[in-house]
This record gives C-alpha cells, structure tokens and sequence, in this order.
C-alpha cells in the first residue's frame, strides 16, 4: 500500500467508526449529556434493563426483522432461481419492478402501501408491516443471490445431472449449498435493512406498536437517555456476533470459495 | 460398455442449422473422437447425446435402445468437462461418491468402488482435498474417476484437455489412454485439437458446419483425407493444381514439371484436381525437383524448411532436425515426392 492509499483507507475508516466509537465510550460515560470529562459507568446499561418500552420495543423489531428476513430470503431465493433461467422480456420487466422499489423512497412507498392496505381493508397490522418491509427487502436479497447463481457453472449442474440427480436434486444437492453463503449475506441484510427500516414500519405498524426505530424517535423528541447509546452498543455487539458466526458456519470457509 | 448410435441427427438454434443429419456410430468399447473446429456443432452433439439438448429430428440410440427422450440423469452416460466441473463444496472423494450416492448404494460398495476408482487416478492422497486445492492435471483425473466410478455405458469427453498446459496435456492424455485400456468404456471424445484426436482415438468422425465430412480409421484421416478441406484441417498441406493427362496409358499429374503416376476415382483424362504432398512426404535430397531454400524453422526434433519452386510455387517439407542443419537459406538444392505420396482430389 502507498501512503496515499494508507491515507484514503484509514480517513474512509475513521468517518465510518467514529461516530460508533463515540456511541461506544458515551454508553459508559456517566454524564446525561455526553461531555466529558469521562468517568467510566455501567448506569445507563442498567437504565436499559428497567427500560421496559426499549426492550419490548428491541424484542418487537428482532422477531419483525427475523421474520421478514426468513419470508424475504425464501421468496427471494426462488425468485432468483426462476429469474436466472428467464432470458426474455419478462426477466428484464421484473429487475425494473424490483429496482423501482429500490429506487423508490421508502416515504413514498410507506404512503403509498398504507393507501393500498387501507382500501382493502387490512389497514395497518402487524401483517401489513411484514408484508411492506418483505416487499421492500425483496429486492436485496434477489439482487444479491442472482448475482452468485449467475456465477455458478452450468456445467456443475450438467456434471450433477448426467451422475444421475434429478433437476431437483441437483438444485439441491448442488445449487443451494454452492450459493449458500450468498443467501445467508442476503437473510442478514435482509434483517439488517428491516431492523433500520423506521419509514414503512412508522406507516404501516398499527398505532401504538412501536418497534425499536420508532420507540427511539418518540424518546428522542421527548429528551434523549443515554441509554439508548447503550442499546446501540448491545445492537452493535450483537451484529458483530452474527457476522462471525456466520463467518464460521461456513459463509467464509473454504469450501465456497472458488 | 456398449454401442453408441447417433442417427441422422439434425439441430437448430434459431435459423441457424447447427447438425445437418449427422450419423455416427461407435462399436462397444471403441475409443472415437469428434473432430472440429470451434462452431462446428461439435459441443452441440455432445450435450445432445448426454441429453441436454433435445435433437429437432433424429435420434440417439444406446445398445439399439432409443434414449433420445430419456432425460441426462437416466442415460447411464459419463462425462468430463473441459472446465472439469468438480463440485467445488465436496472433497475429491466426495465428488467421486456424488453418483453412487444418487444410485444410492450401500457405504460399504461407496467406499470400495471410490478407492478403486481413487486408485484407477492414482488419486490415492488427494481424496480428502477440495477441488480449488489440486492442480488442473489432478482436477481433470479426478473428474474422469467421478465419471468412470458409475461404470457408464459411454464415457462423453468435452475438450477434456484443452485448459491444461502442453507438458501435463500430454501426460494426462497418456493416462486416459491407458484408462480406457483398462476399462473398456465406449468414448467418445470432443476435440479441435487433431493431436489429441489422432493419439487417442481409433476412428476420428471429422465435423464441419454441422456435416460430417469424413468418419474414418485415425491413420486414414491424416493419409487419405475423403476431401481438400478434411486435408487442410488435419495436418498441413502441399497443395498444387494439375490436369490429368493420358500418358503411355497411364494418368499422370504434374508438379513443377514432373510426371506422377496416379489413380483413384478422380484420376480422369482432363480431370482438373488439387494435389496434395504432406510435407514429411516431400524429403530433401542430392537429385530429384530443383529447389531453392526460402526459410529454415527448426522446431526441436523436426525442422520445417519453406522451398520455393523454378515455377515459383512453395513448397513445404518437415525434416529431421540434423537433415535441415546441412542446409542454409539461399542454398539450391532438391527435394524428391514419391508418387504414392501424391493424393488427388477433387477442386472444392
């Protein structure tokens, strides 16, 4: 690396960690207003625990995000499959409806759905709020698998094939494990992106469910706690745990790459 | 083991016509190869005989058994790819358990027929390994015992050397040699390279825009090619235009002035032909045709010398490196051409 290219890589780290790192060190600062000086304390992580509003609000948006991230990653998934094997106008039509909800605004998009669910009459629900948050991480996860299948050798289906499996268990046997690590990135952003998504949930949750991005917003207008920078912590700690055990559950292993 | 038949196979992408009503048929545990250049509809025969591809007339006949609508996973047909095609997630043991694992057989047959299969390879060491852990020539034998460990019927071969380099391409083609000794699978093998065609396979079915234009024993491939294009793909050429004359009863053609006897079926009194003298046939000598030497390429054992003719022709002969060192560019010296060496065939 030259000294220029350290320089880029280490400011590019520095105005992505930083502001963790400040969360991070204010979580066990003492003072209400985060000045310092700093004196180490483990007050607000015991805030959070009595905080009964954060942690229903966190278990609401884990389960939402797990769900979402479970419907979204099968759907997608065979999405996907059938997408790589469409070369004619239909395939194209359908990248543009799926980019469409990522080039959307989620505003728009969270006004637009509540519209929808109100005129046949589901309104808004916990099933609306899956249905729009699966709908707006759809396209992630197809995105995101297609790109692996579309990797993947034909000739290792024809191989699979011609040893006597069955399109299914070739698909099986060969396709799923080879574009595993893929569809398991894909589940995680999938939940990543539901956890954050506070626009559809605000639009489509029903009135008085809060799930973690909404409690945090109607605390902060009301007076921040520190607390919440504790949450933060918690919530980082637990991505991290995620993404290495992911890691070692066969994500990274050697065995996918090629 | 048994008797591949391909009859009269047309096949169509689009307006394009790739097969033009091929037949080919390989008798049991022959060795054949499918020669052509990339685009000949080579690949193209080869997925319709594995059953990717579903012929548009024709059909494909195993043991006198038509299989031409059975799907791949039930042709009983093994094949190794040019990209090899190991599954990269299982080891090369699991690999080669992939299809008897799909006949579901019991563990014990599974770990007796994979040693031996390991062992036909000499794979032995590597059958814990992953795929992207061995080197090309280990990846390809080992994607050979995958497909030999079901014992096919026909063994399907897809440029199976072509990604190696020239030193392992070699070894390995010498291995599939002594492979198909020891096992007796019909094969048929797919390949742009004549070499390999020529070492490997007892008959050779050469393919050009989808027709066959000579399916014939590997040595009369090269020595009497059915036609100008068939010589000119296999081997390099001396080709030179003549008229058949009569002479004291006899035809004969003419290269830069001589006389040679010919016959065959294009040997007709004013029939005009192309001749062709492979360039081993045309040897450098103290009498014979007057030559001068144009270029000397010494290529280790051999040497390519490039004459050129009185009449101004060219003229290529393949030498003995040693032959070509008594010789310098600009020297004049002669070559001579046997007449059985002359083939004569029909202008294109």
């Amino acid at each position: 690396m030259t000294k220029a290219q350290r320089i880029v890589v280490s400011s590019v780290g520095l105005i992505l960690y930083a502001p963790l790192i400040v969360v991070i060190i204010m979580s066990f600062n003492r003072s209400l207003y985060g000045t310092f000086p700093f004196s180490f304390s483990l007050k607000w992580y015991s805030h959070l625990l009595k905080s009964d509003d954060l942690l229903i609000a966190s278990s609401r948006s884990i389960w939402l995000s797990f769900g979402v991230a479970l419907l979204a990653t099968t759907i997608g998934t065979m999405f996907a499959v059938w997408r790589v094997s469409v070369k004619s106008v239909t395939g194209l039509a359908s990248d543009g409806i799926l980019l469409a909800t990522v080039a959307i605004p989620w505003l728009i998009l969270g006004i637009a759905m509540l519209q929808i669910f109100n005129l046949i009459g589901i309104g808004r629900g916990i099933v609306s709020a899956v249905i729009g948050n699966v709908a707006v991480v759809l396209p992630y996860v197809v995105f995101v698998v297609m790109a692996r299948l579309r990797g993947l050798d034909e000739n290792l289906i024809e191989a699979g094939r011609s040893l006597g499996a069955t399109q299914l268990k070739s698909f099986c046997r060969i396709t799923v494990p080879l574009a595993m690590p893929s569809i398991l990135g894909s589940a995680l952003l999938a939940f990543v992106v539901c956890f954050n998504n506070f626009t559809i949930q605000y639009f489509l949750l029903p009135l008085g469910v809060r799930t973690l991005p909404l409690e945090i917003y109607s605390q902060v207008r009301t007076g921040y706690s520190p607390a919440i920078n504790a949450l933060a912590t918690v919530v980082l700690l637990g991505t991290v745990l995620i993404s290495l055990l992911l890691e070692r559950l066969g994500a990274g292993s050697k065995r996918f790459r090629d | 083991m048994a008797r591949l038949e391909v009859c009269n196979v047309s096949f169509s992408y689009g307006d394009t016509r790739i097969l033009n009503d091929v037949s080919i048929s390989i008798p049991d545990g022959d060795f054949h190869a499918l020669l052509g250049s990339s685009g000949s509809g080579k690949t193209t025969l080869l997925r319709i005989i594995a059953g990717f591809l579903k012929p548009d007339s024709g059909t494909i006949l195993i043991n006198g058994e038509d299989i031409t609508n059975v799907p791949p996973e039930h042709r009983d047909i093994g094949i190794v790819f040019q990209q090899y095609a190991l599954f990269p997630h299982l080891t090369i043991w699991e690999n080669i358990a992939f299809g008897l694992r799909m006949r579901k057989l019991s563990k014990i047959e599974i770990t007796q027929k994979v040693a031996k299969a390991l062992e036909l390879v000499r794979l032995e060491p590597s059958a814990q390994k992953l795929p992207n852990e061995l080197s090309g020539g280990q990846k390809q034998r080992a994607a050979v015992a995958r497909a030999l460990v079901l014992e096919p019927s026909l063994l399907l071969l897809d440029e199976p050397l072509s990604a190696l380099d020239r030193k392992i391409r070699g070894e390995l083609r010498d291995e599939l040699a002594r492979v198909h000794r020891q096992t007796d699978t019909t094969a048929l093998l797919v390949t742009h390279d004549q070499e390999e065609a020529l070492v490997l396979a007892s008959e050779i079915v050469v393919i050009e825009n989808g027709l066959v234009r000579q399916s014939d024993r590997a040595e009369n491939i090269y020595g009497s090619p059915a036609d100008l294009w068939v010589a000119g793909f296999v081997g390099r050429t001396n080709q030179f235009r003549s008229v058949c004359k009569l002479k004291n009863g006899e035809i004969v053609v003419s290269i830069a002035n001589r006389d040679f006897l010919v016959s065959g079926p294009q040997a007709i009194e004013g029939n005009e032909v192309m001749l062709v003298v492979r360039p081993e046939e045309v040897s450098i000598s103290s009498d014979g045709i007057p030559v001068r030497v144009k270029e000397i390429r010494f290529m280790g054992a051999t040497a390519q010398v490039f004459l050129t003719l009185i009449d101004g022709c060219e003229l290529e002969s393949l030498v003995l490196a040693p032959v070509a060192r008594k010789i310098a560019v600009g020297v004049e010296t002669f070559v001579k051409i046997d007449s059985s060496s002359v083939k004569i065939l029909a202008l294109t």
